[in-house]
């Protein structure tokens, strides 16, 4: 089993190694923000952004508020040095007819990152982080990003955060075509703000930059109390032609089952009247499937999965008073053999942004 | 077994990225010599005007997959936060640069 850290390594050392010859092929090299030519230096300033959430969801007999803070700081350190790192604050306000409101805050570190720009083709980071299975968990998760604030089913099985290192990067293969991959190695940890298991695994994708599609493959092996794989299948779609974003992914746990989940989302920008408010609607529509496994551990517990096979439908409406404030209303069905139900919600997203040094 | 499986599937991927890698970088064109600036020629413009397209298709490609109409902000800022896209997106080392010169110019 130790043996697959040491991989993880090996396959580091040989994009490294790569990275090194090509230096010596190209000593022009340079990080993205060095200087054009022509252009002075300009140095990178650290920024305090993120976001702040509000959200209220219904279902019968049941009303939830939650309200959310998550600062992210970015400090860069010369050419090729980050450290970046997320809280999330989050409020759980639960009230039950006929019962007294029930409240909780949690308070978590997302990530708290070391990343080392090694050369084109390898970043190494080190720290806690996102774990890189699929897409959601890593790229979608922030509120100003999803379409819709509720999370897929399937999210759970894409374990939030690892502490220990990657190796990830992207490399173009040829006109249209990138591969990215991130490789890496979680040490198991019961402290209560940063709670990981041990595990390895990785995602790799290519992606066609002038077809705007992203299909990329994940897995993860968990080496704590019980071992087992997980697999992931992700899948983006941006047609040029329309202003509409396709998504999509699949994970299969061998102890915690397996779901998908297929969302579209359309921007009314070509609505031929009211242009001023259809210009900033986005109407989104997904459907997902969760099943629980035949012999495992199944749903419900620590992960927050259903307890029972779960198909939702769920659709809603965005509303963008500009780039880093919406409005998001959804609703949905869940189809349940422990019964079906309704799910409203409404929420308001908004993102922050202030370099924190260096002006205009 | 499983774990095997594993094993193999990683040794995989680094023997298809260190076969990859070298190939890639042999197919890039050599750097172009820096020069004095000199007055704008049909040819150069006709070159700032693929580089600024590029930028655009850079900047389409990548961003919009997440982002609305991602807002601006100074040079220096703009850095720090391609520095962290380059990293959560793995995007590669061009596009992010061409995606910075298409948000600061």
């Amino acid at each position: 089993m130790r043996i697959i850290p040491k991989l993880v390594c090996l396959f580091a050392s040989l994009l490294l190694g790569a990275g090194m010859a090509q230096d010596v092929v190209d000593p022009q090299e340079a990080t993205a923000d060095a200087p054009s030519a022509g252009r002075p230096k300009t140095e990178a300033v650290p920024i305090l952004t993120g976001y702040a959430t509000f959200v209220s969801s219904f279902s019968p007999g049941e009303q939830q508020l939650s309200p959310t803070v998550a600062p992210i700081l970015l400090i860069p350190f010369g050419d090729k040095w980050l450290i970046e790192a997320e809280g999330e604050f989050e409020g759980d306000y639960m009230h039950t007819t006929g019962e007294p409101w029930e409240r909780e805050w949690e308070k978590g570190v997302e990530y708290v990152q070391v990343d080392y720009l090694a050369n084109k083709y390898l970043t190494v980071v080190g720290g806690r982080f996102l774990t890189p299975f699929g897409i959601y968990n890593e790229r979608l998760h922030p509120s100003w990003i999803k379409n819709l604030q509720t999370m897929p089913l399937i999210m759970p099985l894409e374990e939030g955060s690892g502490n220990g290192i990657q190796f990830r990067g992207g490399v173009r293969l040829g006109d249209d075509v990138n591969f990215n991959y991130a490789t890496y190695f979680s040490a198991a940890s019961a402290v209560r703000a940063f709670k990981a298991s041990r595990a390895a695994g990785f995602r790799t994708a290519l992606f066609f930059p002038r077809k705007r599609v992203e299909v990329g493959v994940s897995y993860q092996r968990t080496l704590q109390d019980e071992n087992f794989n997980t697999v992931g299948i992700d899948f983006t779609w941006q047609p040029k032609a329309q202003p509409f974003d396709f998504r999509a992914e699949y994970a299969n746990s061998e102890l915690f089952g397996q779901g998908y989940w297929l969302e579209g989302a359309y921007r009314l920008r070509r609505v031929p009247f009211a242009r001023k408010f259809f210009r900033r609607s986005q109407v989104i529509a997904r459907v997902e499937q969760y099943f629980v496994p035949e012999m495992g551990m199944g749903g419900g517990g620590e992960r927050e999965l259903p307890e029972s096979d779960t198909t939702r439908f769920t659709v809603g409406w965005n509303y963008y008073f500009r780039d880093d404030l919406k409005l998001a209303v959804a609703g949905g069905r869940s189809f349940s053999t422990d019964g079906d139900r309704n799910v409203e919600s409404i929420g308001l997203a908004y993102r922050f942004t202030i370099p924190l040094a260096g002006g205009k | 077994m499983k774990v095997k499986t594993a094993l193999l599937l990683l040794c995989t991927m680094a023997l298809l990225a260190s076969s990859a890698i070298p190939a890639v970088a042999g197919s890039h064109p050599a750097p172009k010599k820096r020069s004095a600036p000199a007055a704008p020629t049909p040819a150069s413009q006709t070159d700032a005007e693929k580089r600024a397209l590029t930028a655009d298709a850079a900047y389409k490609s990548n961003c919009l997959r997440c982002h609305g109409e991602p807002r601006k902000y100074s040079e220096r800022a703009m850095k720090t936060i391609l520095r962290h896209m380059r990293v959560r997106a793995n995007m590669t080392e061009e596009e992010a640069r061409l995606v910075l010169e298409y948000l600061t110019k």
